[in-house]
């Protein structure tokens, strides 16, 4: 896949699984990881551009005798998931017209 | 590898990145470990799976140059930008393993986004009369320096150049092994630029002068508007859509293909060897005085037409088929 377009689709994919609820590094690479795949290297990036564009923001919990990180997701980061959903009904028209296209051309 | 030791290796790696994110990163690869452990991984294996400190730090810088550009106005005191005055018409760089990405910008100075790593190369950045001058190369430990970066290195490192639209002079650029882009409205006086082993493109300005060279890469010019323009790549392809010149347009290749798509030139050459030629010039071809010629491929034009006075077409290759059709007026 295209990096570009892998790296949009990341973003995505983390922001939906914190739509179910606040979640900690460890946990969203393993929820991530069921549909695409990612790493924890690639992880951090994602969440620091996230965090930056407002999308999630973060805070810090007790566990265990230590802190945890926690995402969060905001309204922004819930517009944006929607934002690709409507693009992505767009894209399948396309999907489908290129693909109509080519059973109908062949000879 | 225990924890503090992979913790301790990777902030080495990255000792020169502000404290603020390297904390940052440091705690999160502590907790992740942490987190790891306690979902019932043992320290060895979280530790395996994130891989090797110098992999990891690559990965973390190669993100980093991107995170600090989104994050522009927080980190506008960081050396990793330099600015022009307005006086700026000529803008010169000189590079080593770098991509230099050039990114029109509606309003402003000439601005350089990049983060030289100071451990192996060295960096400046000046304006004297006008000319803003970039260098960025090895040290004198050069050799064992290149070495260095690229037994570790998926480090695809990036340099952005900011040119405000009523910027109208000389870019002139010269890399190694880094890719060469420009896309957006630009007017200018000479686009200059050589590269080795990557690709090129130019999509949508304007410039009175172009020259593109480079190897085993390929050469794209789309809506580019030119006096003359001269493309030269070895082992790459050439495309060009909707180029128009008043004066030359010279693209020359060997072993790539050559694709246009409605171009139009005072005297236009495309040349290659081991690919075909083939797409749509603008114009008659009544109008054209025509000089082609291949070896082992179809040829659909003329061998040679003369028309003093007309706009010239040059057509070579050789193991490649020479197929152009001429559209509009």
């Amino acid at each position: 896949m295209d990096i570009q377009r892998k790296k949009g689709i990341l973003d995505v994919c983390v922001l939906s699984v914190l739509k179910k609820g606040p979640s900690y590094g460890y946990l969203i690479v393993g929820a991530v990881s069921e549909c695409i795949e990612i790493s924890e290297s690639t992880l951090y990036p994602i969440l620091k551009r996230l965090e930056s564009s407002g999308c999630l923001t973060t805070y810090k919990q007790e566990y265990s005798g230590r802190l945890r990180k926690y995402y969060q997701i905001t309204q922004t980061g819930i517009t944006k998931i929607q934002e690709y959903l409507e693009e992505w009904d767009e894209m399948k028209k396309v999907y489908t017209f290129i693909a109509n296209n080519q059973s109908e051309v062949e000879v | 590898m225990r924890t503090e030791e992979f913790i301790n290796e990777l902030m080495e790696e990255l000792k020169d990145i502000p404290e603020a994110d390297r904390s940052q990163m440091k705690e999160y690869y502590e907790e992740m470990i942490c987190d790891g452990e306690e979902n019932g991984s043992s320290e060895e294996e979280i530790i395996a799976k994130l891989g090797n400190p110098k992999d990891v730090a690559l990965r973390l810088r190669s993100e980093y140059g991107q995170i600090t550009r989104n994050e522009s106005v927080q980190y506008a005191s960081a050396p990793s930008e330099y600015q022009g005055s307005d006086a700026v018409h000529s803008i010169r760089v000189s590079a080593m393993d770098l991509a230099v990405q050039i990114r029109p910008v509606p309003s402003g100075k000439v601005q350089i986004h990049y983060q030289p790593d100071t451990s192996v190369e060295d960096f400046t950045c000046e304006e004297v009369g006008g000319v803003f001058t970039v260098m960025q190369k090895y040290h004198l430990m050069g050799f064992v320096a290149f070495w260095w970066k690229h037994a570790l290195s998926f480090r695809r490192q990036a340099m952005l150049i900011d040119v405000p639209e009523s910027f109208h002079g000389r870019i002139e650029i010269e890399t190694t092994n880094g890719k060469v882009s420009l896309a957006g409205k630009l007017l200018l006086e000479q686009f200059r630029v050589r590269t080795t082993n990557s690709k090129m493109e130019i999509i949508g300005t304007d410039s009175k002068e172009i020259y593109l060279h480079t190897t085993n890469g390929s050469l794209r010019l789309e809506h580019v508007k030119a006096e003359n323009v001269q493309l030269e790549t070895t082992n790459g392809r050439i495309e060009l859509s909707e180029v128009s010149c008043t004066g030359r347009l010279n693209a020359k290749s060997s072993n790539g293909r050559i694709e246009i798509n409605r171009i139009r030139g005072r005297e236009v050459t495309l040349k290659t060897s081991n690919g075909p030629v083939r797409g749509v010039m603008e114009g008659r071809i009544q109008n054209y005085s025509i000089q082609s010629r291949t070896t082992n491929g179809s040829n659909n034009l003329p061998r040679r037409m003369e028309l003093p006075g007309g706009p010239v077409l040059n057509v070579n290759t050789t193991n490649g088929k020479i197929n152009i059709d001429f559209l509009g007026n």
